[in-house]
C-alpha cells in the first residue's frame, strides 16, 4: 500500500514536470495556447482536471480514528451507512423482491452489497490513474532505453534489442499478460507491472526508428567529430527531439491502458474487489443486466466515467499531435 | 448521384430481406418428427470415460451401473435394480491374513448387450457379461486416468491396491495398465457368467451407493482395445442413449439406444407425484424423449438469454439468475409464472461453511481461549443474510455438518454458536482475552486472514460481505484472494487462518461428511482444518461401518456435540439446487443424488413450436429509433454535400 | 527476395527458441507441477500416488532441462502432443477450430477495413467542415466505449430485440454463417472509431500532395480523385495494417469467440493457461509466434510489391 501511494506521488510529479516542460518550449505553448479556442480541448482539459482532483481526494489518507480504517478523503465525504444491496439510483426502496426501505439517498443507486455507486465509480478513478500513469512511467524508460541504445549504436547491441523484443511481441499479448498477472499475483501493482512489460515494445520500436535517423543529423554527427561522448549526445541531442513523440504516446497510451483494465477483469485477472475498479463493475454488470429488474446503473456509471476520460486523453493528445505537427494542422 | 443513390436503397432492401429470412434459432434443424431435449453445457466434458469421469451430465446415460436412484421416491433415497438381477448377497468372509472382511456375491440381468460399435466383431453390440463389470473395476486401478472414485475402494477391495501399485510400476516404464493380472478381491464364477463377487478387508455397508456409480459400470475389453485412452471421447456404452454425435465446443447429441432394455416408467412415486402429473407416463418405455442435444456454451449469460427465448428446455439456476427467476424463496417471479415455467428444487446432500486451520498459531488448537474465539467468530457470521443476498433464501441454514436426508441428521437440533449473536460472541471475545477485537495485553486489533480463491464477482462479493460481518465484532479482517490453483494447494498445505469451503456427498450417507473431521485424513485428506480429537477419530471409526438406524444416529450426535464445542467449522448452509424447466416439458423431477435423470423426461413438441415462435416476435422499435437517429446526423451531411457541390472548387478545404 | 526470404527463416530459429524458453520459465514461475497436476485431476480430492501418476504419465517428473529439451524438439518438429487436461490431440484441436475462427476473424477484417477506408474517405472529402469535426469526434468516442459494451449492445439489440441472429452458438457449413454475423457486426463496430480516423489522417496526408491538385487542376471530378487517385496512394499504409493483423485472422478473438459461443482457437489458450493445461499453452505460444513471424516477412514482402521503391534485401 505504501508502494502505491509513492507510485501515485510519482506519478503526479511526473504529470507535473511534464507540464512545466511543455508550457516552456515555445512548440509547445503554442499548441498549447491553441487549446483555448477549442471548446472540445477545454471540455477534456476540464474533465481531466476534476478526474485529477478526484484522484487527488482519494489519495490523501486522514489521520485515523482509534479502532477504525484509515479513510481518505474521499471515503470520508461519502461515509454513509451501508445499504442491504441493490438499489436504483435515487430510488427510496431497495431492488429486492420484497423491497425494503433504504437509509440514505444514492444519486446513482446502490451495488449488490449495498455500497454506493457514485461512490464506486469515483474510487475508480485513482485506480484508472494508477493503471494508467504508473504503466506507463514504467514503459517510458524501458522503452527509451532500449530504443536509445538500439538505435545510436547499432551492430550487435540493435541486434539483441531486436532480439529480445521480437521474442516478447511474438509471445501472443493477452497470453503473456494473463502469466506476467500469474507469476506476480493478483493486485493494482502487479497488474501495473504485468501491462508494462507486455506494452513497451510498439514505442522502443518507434524509439529505434526515430534514434535511427535522428543520429544521421548534421548537428548529431557534427557533434560526434567534435568528440563529445555518446552519452552527451544522447541526453543532449537526441532525447529532446523525441520527446513530442514520447508525450503524444503517453497520452495514447495512458487511455489504451484504462481500456485493457476491463478486459483483463473480464478474465479473471483484475485488481481485487476491495481496490475500486471500472473493470470490476462492468464483470459484474453482464451478470446484473439478466436479473429482474434490470440493475442497469452499475455498468452505465463505469461506462460513462471510462467514457469521459479516455475522451478526454484521447482528444488531448490529438490536440497536441495537430499542434506539434504543423503538416496535419487544419486536417 | 440519383443512379447510386437507388443502388444504395436497393442493396439496403436486399439487406433488409435477407435479415428478415434470419432468426434467432440457434439450433440445428432435427430429423422430421423427432423431438430432442435441448440442454446446454458450460464447456466439453471433460471426459465421458465412466471410470475417469466426475461428472455425472452424459456418462450416466451411456454407462448404468448395478443399482440406480429410484427416479420419484425419497427421503430416504431408494436404490432399484438397473443391471442387477438381485440385491447382492453379504456374509462374512475370513481373509488369508485372518481379519474378517466381507463378501457381495452380485449377478447381472441376462440378455443386457453393449451398444453397435465398430469394435465389435460385424458391429453388433455384444452381450455383457460379469467379466465386464470387473473390468470396469478394474480399470478404476489404472494410474493414467486417475480415477475420481477410486479412494473409495482403493483400500475396501481386497488386493486392489497391491494391483494400482503394479500399474503405477509399470506406468513408470512407459507401460500400460495390466488387465490380465487378476485381483483376488474381484471373482469371477465359473459356472454363472453372469455372476461376480467383491471380497471386502473390512465391512463397508456402503458399497451398494458405490455399485450405483459410473465407475462400476460394465465395460467392454474390445472398447478399450479400439480406442485406447480415446474412449473418453468414443464411448462404448450400454445404457438408454448412444453418443451419435459429438462437434467438440459445439453440440454433442444422444439418441436412444436399441440394444437397451432397461426398467420402464416407475408407476409408484413419492407423495404428491401423482397429483403433479409425475406418474401419467407410468409403465411406459424409457428414455421418454427421441434424444438429447446439448449445446456447449461457454458464456453464461449467453445460453440463460437462450432458456429465456425457449431455446433451451431446463436449466440449472447459479447464483447469477437466481434474483431473475424468484421472487422469494419457493415462488417464482410474476414474468417466469406468466410464462408458464416450472420450478424444482432438490437438495443434493451438501454443506457450505468456513473453515478454520486448526493448527494456527492465532486461531486453532483446542484450549478454551481459542474455542471461545472461534466461536465468537461462528456467531458474528449472519447466515440467513449471506443466504438471502446470495442464493435468494435458497438454503437451509446449517447447525452442523450433515444435511437433512441423511441418516443422524436432526430437524430439532440448534447449534449454540449459530450466528447472528453479536452480544454473545463479544462476550466469547473478551473472554478469550480480546474485548472489542483488541488484545487486552498488547492492546494490537485482533486480524483474520480470509483466504479466497474467488474470481468472479459474485465470489468477490461473497468474501466482502463475510468481511464485513465478521469486522463487527472489531476484528480486522484482510481478504487475500488467490488464484484457484493456488488457493487449492494453500488449502492442502495449510496456508490459511480461515477459508469457505463445501463439499457435496456422492452417495447418501454421514460417512461422506464425517470423513472430514476424521484425523487420519489430515491433510492434504479431506480434514482441512486439521481437527484432531482422539474421541472424535474412535467414535468416527465406529459409525463408519454401521448401518443406519437410531444407534448410529446416537453415536453421530455425540460426534456433533463435541465437534460443535471445538468449533473448527463455521456451518453455513445446505445449498438446494434450483432448477426451472419450461412448460413443454413433462416428467421433470430432480433427483437428490449426483446423478442425470434426463432418460424420464418428455416433451410437449407442439406446445414448444407455439411458445418458442410466440415469445421471440421481433420487436421493431429499434429501426425506428435508429432511422430516426440516421435520419437527424445525415440530413446536415445532405445539406452540406449540395451547398458544396454549388461552390467552386477553389473553396474546397478552406474554412 | 530469395535472399531476404532465406534470411529472415534463418533468423526465425533463435526467436523461436527464446519464445519457448520464456513460455517455460513464466510458465513454471507462476505454477509448480503439483499444483498442475491438482487442477487437471477430475477427482474432489486426488491422492498423492494419482499426482504422482498423473505426473509421470506427462514426463513432468524428468528434469527440467530433459523435459524442455523434449517439449522444444517436438514443438519444432511441429509435433504439438496431447493436451494435459483432456488427453485430445492439440493439432486435431487447432484444425477444428480453425474454420470458426478465420470465419469470424476475416469477417471482421473485412469489414472493418473496407468500411472504415469508406467511411474515413467520405469523411476526408468533408474535411474542414462539421461533418468532418463530428465524425472525428464520433470515432475518438467509439474508441472510448470497451468492447464489452459493443458486445453486450450487439447482442440486446439482434438477439434479443429484434431476433435478426441467435444469441450465441455455431454450425459447421454454410447454416454457420449466419452465426457470424452478430460477432462480425460487433467486432466491426467495436474497431470502427480507430480504424476509420487512422485511414482519414492516411488519406489527408495524400491529399495535401502534389498529383492530387494536379489531378484537379486536370478538372477530374472529386469523387475520382478521392476513390482512384488518392485511393492508390493510399493503398501501402493500409495493406500494412491489414497485413499485420493477419495473424490475428487465425488466432481469433479472445472476447467474441467466448461471448458468441464460436468454437474457434481464440478462447483455447487461455482456457489452457487457466487451466494449467501447460501442453496447450506452449503449443499455442508457438504457433502464435510462427504466425507473428509469417506475418512480418508478409508485411514486408507486401511493400515490395505496392511500392516499387522498396527493395527487399
Amino acid at each position: 500500500m505504501i508502494l502505491a501511494d509513492c507510485l501515485a506521488g510519482l506519478v503526479v510529479a511526473a504529470c507535473a514536470l511534464a507540464l512545466i516542460h511543455m508550457l516552456r518550449s515555445p512548440l509547445w505553448s503554442r499548441a498549447v495556447s491553441g487549446f483555448r479556442r477549442r471548446p472540445g480541448a477545454m471540455f477534456a482539459v476540464a474533465v481531466l482536471g476534476l478526474y485529477s482532483l478526484v484522484a487527488i481526494a482519494d489519495s490523501f489518507v486522514l489521520p485515523a480514528r482509534a479502532g477504525q480504517p484509515p479513510e481518505t478523503i474521499l471515503d470520508k465525504l461519502f461515509a454513509r451507512p451501508q445499504e442491504r444491496t441493490y438499489s436504483a439510483p435515487l430510488a427510496e426502496r431497495t431492488s429486492e423482491a420484497t423491497p425494503q426501505p433504504l437509509l440514505g439517498r444514492h444519486i446513482l443507486g446502490t451495488d449488490g452489497l449495498g455500497n454506493d455507486v457514485l461512490y464506486r465509480t469515483l474510487k475508480g478513478v485513482r485506480t484508472a490513474f494508477l493503471i494508467g500513469g504508473a504503466t506507463t512511467l514504467l514503459v517510458l524508460p524501458l522503452a527509451l532505453i532500449f530504443g536509445l541504445l538500439a538505435g545510436y549504436f547499432g551492430r550487435w547491441v540493435d541486434d539483441a534489442v531486436q532480439y529480445v523484443y521480437t521474442v516478447f511481441d511474438s509471445i501472443p499479448n493477452i497470453l503473456l499478460l494473463i502469466a506476467i498477472m500469474f507469476v506476480l499475483g493478483q493486485g493494482l501493482l502487479q497488474m501495473c507491472l504485468a501491462l508494462g512489460l507486455t506494452s513497451w515494445i510498439g514505442l522502443c520500436r518507434i524509439v529505434r526508428g526515430e534514434t535511427l535517423k535522428l543520429r544521421e543529423r548534421g548537428y548529431v554527427t557534427s557533434a560526434r567529430a567534435l568528440g563529445y561522448g555518446s552519452g552527451r549526445i544522447i541526453v543532449r541531442h537526441i532525447l529532446p527531439n523525441l520527446l513530442p513523440i514520447l508525450i503524444i504516446y503517453a497520452t495514447l497510451s495512458f487511455s489504451r491502458l484504462v481500456l485493457a483494465e476491463v478486459i483483463l477483469s473480464y478474465l479473471q485477472v483484475g485488481v481485487p474487489e476491495y481496490v475500486g475498479s471500472w473493470g470490476n463493475m462492468i464483470d459484474a454488470a453482464r451478470l446484473e443486466l439478466t436479473r429482474e429488474p434490470v440493475i442497469w446503473w452499475n455498468l452505465a456509471s463505469a461506462t460513462v466515467a471510462i467514457f469521459l476520460l479516455v475522451f478526454s486523453l484521447n482528444v488531448i493528445s490529438d490536440e497536441l499531435r495537430d499542434g506539434i505537427d504543423p503538416s496535419l494542422r487544419g486536417a | 448521384m440519383r443512379l447510386k443513390s437507388a443502388r444504395l436503397i436497393a442493396w439496403l432492401a436486399a439487406a433488409a430481406l435477407v435479415a428478415a429470412g434470419c432468426d434467432n434459432n440457434p439450433l440445428p434443424a432435427e430429423p422430421p418428427g423427432k423431438a430432442y431435449l435441448h440442454l446446454s453445457l458450460g464447456d466439453d466434458p471433460t471426459s465421458l470415460d465412466p471410470s475417469g469421469s466426475l461428472l455425472p451430465t452424459i456418462v450416466d446415460n451411456l454407462y448404468p451401473a448395478y443399482f440406480s436412484y429410484d427416479y420419484l421416491k425419497r427421503n430416504p433415497l431408494r436404490l432399484n435394480l438397473e443391471l442387477g438381477a438381485a440385491w447382492p448377497k453379504r456374509e462374512p468372509y475370513r481373509l488369508p491374513n485372518g481379519r474378517m472382511g466381507e463378501r457381495w456375491s452380485f449377478r447381472l440381468r441376462k440378455g443386457l448387450r453393449f451398444q453397435d460399435d465398430a469394435c465389435f466383431p460385424g458391429g453388433k453390440g455384444r452381450e455383457i457379461v460379469a467379466a465386464d463389470v470387473v473390468f470396469g473395476i478394474k480399470r478404476l486401478a489404472d494410474p493414467s486416468i486417475s480415477a475420481p472414485y477410486f479412494s473409495y475402494i482403493e483400500n475396501r477391495v481386497w488386493g486392489l491396491a497391491a494391483f494400482a501399485e503394479h500399474n503405477s510400476e509399470r506406468l513408470k516404464h512407459g507401460l500400460g495398465a495390466d488387465f490380465d493380472k487378476d485381483v483376488p478381491g474381484l471373482r469371477l464364477d465359473p459356472k454363472d457368467r453372469y455372476a461376480f463377487q467383491i471380497i471386502l478387508t473390512e465391512p463397508f455397508p456402503e458399497l451398494k451407493y458405490v455399485m450405483a456409480l459410473r465407475c462400476c459400470a460394465p465395460q467392454a475389453r474390445e472398447a478399450w482395445n479400439a480406442y485406447g485412452p480415446e474412449i473418453r471421447r468414443h464411448p462404448v456404452g450400454c445404457g438408454p442413449y448412444v453418443l451419435s454425435e459429438y462437434r467438440p465446443k459445439q453440440r454433442l447429441l444422444l439418441t436412444p439406444n436399441p440394444n437397451w432394455t432397461g426398467p420402464s416408467y416407475p408407476s409408484e412415486g413419492a407423495p404428491g407425484d401423482a397429483e403433479a402429473g409425475l406418474l401419467d407416463d407410468a409403465g411406459k418405455p424409457l428414455p421418454r424423449n427421441d434424444g438429447i442435444l446439448y449445446s456447449i456454451l461457454k458464456e453464461n449469460v449467453s445460453s440463460w438469454n437462450q432458456f429465456l427465448q425457449g431455446y433451451q428446455d431446463a436449466w440449472s439456476l447459479n447464483q447469477a439468475n437466481y434474483q431473475s427467476v424468484m421472487t422469494r424463496p419457493g415462488q417464482l417471479s410474476p414474468d417466469m409464472k406468466r410464462r408458464g415455467i416450472k420450478l424444482i428444487t432438490a437438495m443434493i446432500p451438501n454443506i457450505v461453511g468456513f473453515i478454520f486451520n486448526m493448527d494456527d498459531p492465532t486461531f486453532g488448537g483446542l484450549s478454551l481461549a481459542k474455542r471461545k474465539l472461534r466461536q465468537a467468530i461462528s456467531l458474528s457470521i449472519d447466515r440467513q443474510e449471506i443466504i438471502d443476498l446470495f442464493v435468494q433464501g435458497n438454503a437451509l441454514p446449517a447447525e452442523f455438518l450433515v444435511p437433512p436426508g441423511i441418516g443422524g441428521y436432526d430437524p430439532s437440533y440448534r447449534n449454540p454458536f449459530s450466528g447472528p449473536n453479536l452480544t454473545k460472541a463479544q462476550a466469547l471475545l473478551s473472554e478469550a482475552g480480546f474485548p472489542n477485537g483488541i488484545n487486552s495485553k498488547t492492546g494490537e486489533r485482533l486480524v483474520l486472514h480470509y483466504d479466497s480463491g474467488a474470481q468472479d464477482s459474485l465470489g468477490r462479493q461473497f468474501v466482502s460481505l463475510v468481511s464485513r460481518q465478521i469486522g463487527r465484532l472489531g476484528i480486522e479482517v484482510v481478504q487475500r484472494s488467490w488464484r484457484p490453483v493456488v488457493m487449492s494447494d494453500r488449502q492442502v498445505r495449510g496456508q490459511f487462518q480461515f477459508i469457505g469451503f463445501d463439499w457435496y456427498a456422492d452417495y447418501p450417507d454421514p460417512e461422506m461428511f464425517l470423513l472430514m473431521l476424521y484425523s487420519p485424513n489430515k491433510r492434504p485428506g479431506m480434514n482441512r482444518s486439521n481437527y484432531r480429537n482422539p474421541v472424535v477419530d474412535r467414535l468416527f471409526e465406529k459409525v463408519r461401518i454401521m448401518e443406519d438406524g437410531p444407534a448410529r444416529a446416537a453415536l453421530i450426535h455425540r460426534v456433533r456435540d463435541i465437534v460443535v464445542e471445538d468449533c473448527p467449522w463455521v456451518y453455513l448452509g445446505h445449498y438446494r439446487s434450483v432448477l426451472i424447466s419450461q412448460p413443454w416439458l413433462r416428467d421433470r423431477k430432480q433427483p437428490e443424488v449426483d446423478a442425470d435423470m434426463t432418460r424420464y423426461w418428455a416433451i410437449d413438441q407442439p406446445m414448444r413450436q407455439r411458445l418458442v415462435a410466440e415469445w421471440n416476435r421481433p420487436k421493431l422499435w429499434p429501426i425506428g429509433v435508429v432511422a430516426l437517429f440516421a435520419g437527424v446526423g445525415l440530413a446536415p451531411v445532405v445539406v452540406a454535400a449540395r451547398s458544396r457541390g454549388r461552390r467552386s472548387i477553389r473553396e474546397r478545404g478552406g474554412r | 527476395m530469395l535472399r531476404y526470404l532465406v534470411r529472415r527463416i534463418f533468423y526465425a530459429g533463435p526467436i523461436l527458441l527464446g519464445v519457448c524458453l520464456a513460455t517455460f520459465a513464466l510458465f513454471y514461475l507462476s505454477v509448480s507441477p503439483e499444483q498442475m497436476a491438482r487442477r487437471n485431476i477430475s477427482a474432489k480430492n486426488p491422492t498423492q500416488a494419482q499426482i504422482r501418476d498423473w505426473l509421470v504419465a506427462r514426463g513432468y517428473d524428468k528434469p527440467l532441462q530433459e523435459q524442455f529439451t523434449r517439449h522444444a524438439r517436438s514443438l519444432f518438429l511441429l509435433d504439438f502432443g496431447k493436451s494435459d487436461s483432456t488427453g485430445e490431440p492439440i493439432a486435431q484441436r487447432l484444425r477444428q477450430g480453425a474454420v470458426p475462427s478465420l470465419i469470424v476473424g476475416s469477417g471482421v477484417l473485412f469489414g472493418s477495413v473496407g468500411a472504415s477506408v469508406i467511411l474515413a474517405l467520405f469523411v476526408a472529402a468533408f474535411r474542414g467542415t462539421y461533418v468532418d469535426r463530428w465524425a472525428t469526434v464520433l470515432c475518438v468516442a467509439g474508441m472510448s466505449v470497451t468492447v464489452l459494451v459493443f458486445i453486450i449492445a450487439g447482442q440486446y439489440l439482434f438477439g434479443k430485440l429484434l431476433v435478426w441472429f441467435p444469441l450465441a452458438g455455431y454450425q459447421s457449413g454454410i447454416g454457420g454463417l449466419r452465426f457470424a454475423v452478430l460477432p462480425i457486426l460487433v467486432g466491426v463496430a467495436s474497431a470502427l472509431g480507430a480504424n476509420v480516423r487512422f485511414y482519414r489522417t492516411v488519406i489527408l496526408d495524400e491529399m495535401g500532395k502534389d498529383y492530387v491538385r494536379t489531378a484537379r487542376a486536370k478538372g477530374v471530378s472529386e469523387p475520382r480523385v478521392l476513390f482512384v487517385h488518392v485511393l492508390k496512394n493510399a493503398a501501402i499504409p493500409i495493406l500494412t495494417s491489414f497485413v499485420l493483423s493477419l495473424p490475428f485472422v487465425v488466432t481469433g478473438s479472445l472476447l467474441l469467440e467466448s461471448f458468441f459461443g464460436i468454437p474457434g482457437i481464440g478462447s483455447y489458450m487461455v482456457d489452457a493457461i487457466d487451466g494449467q493445461d501447460f501442453a496447450v499453452v506452449r503449443a499455442m505460444v508457438f504457433l502464435g509466434t510462427v504466425l507473428y513471424l509469417v506475418g512480418a516477412v508478409l508485411t514486408d514482402v507486401s511493400y515490395a510489391l505496392v511500392d516499387p521503391r522498396v527493395r527487399l534485401e
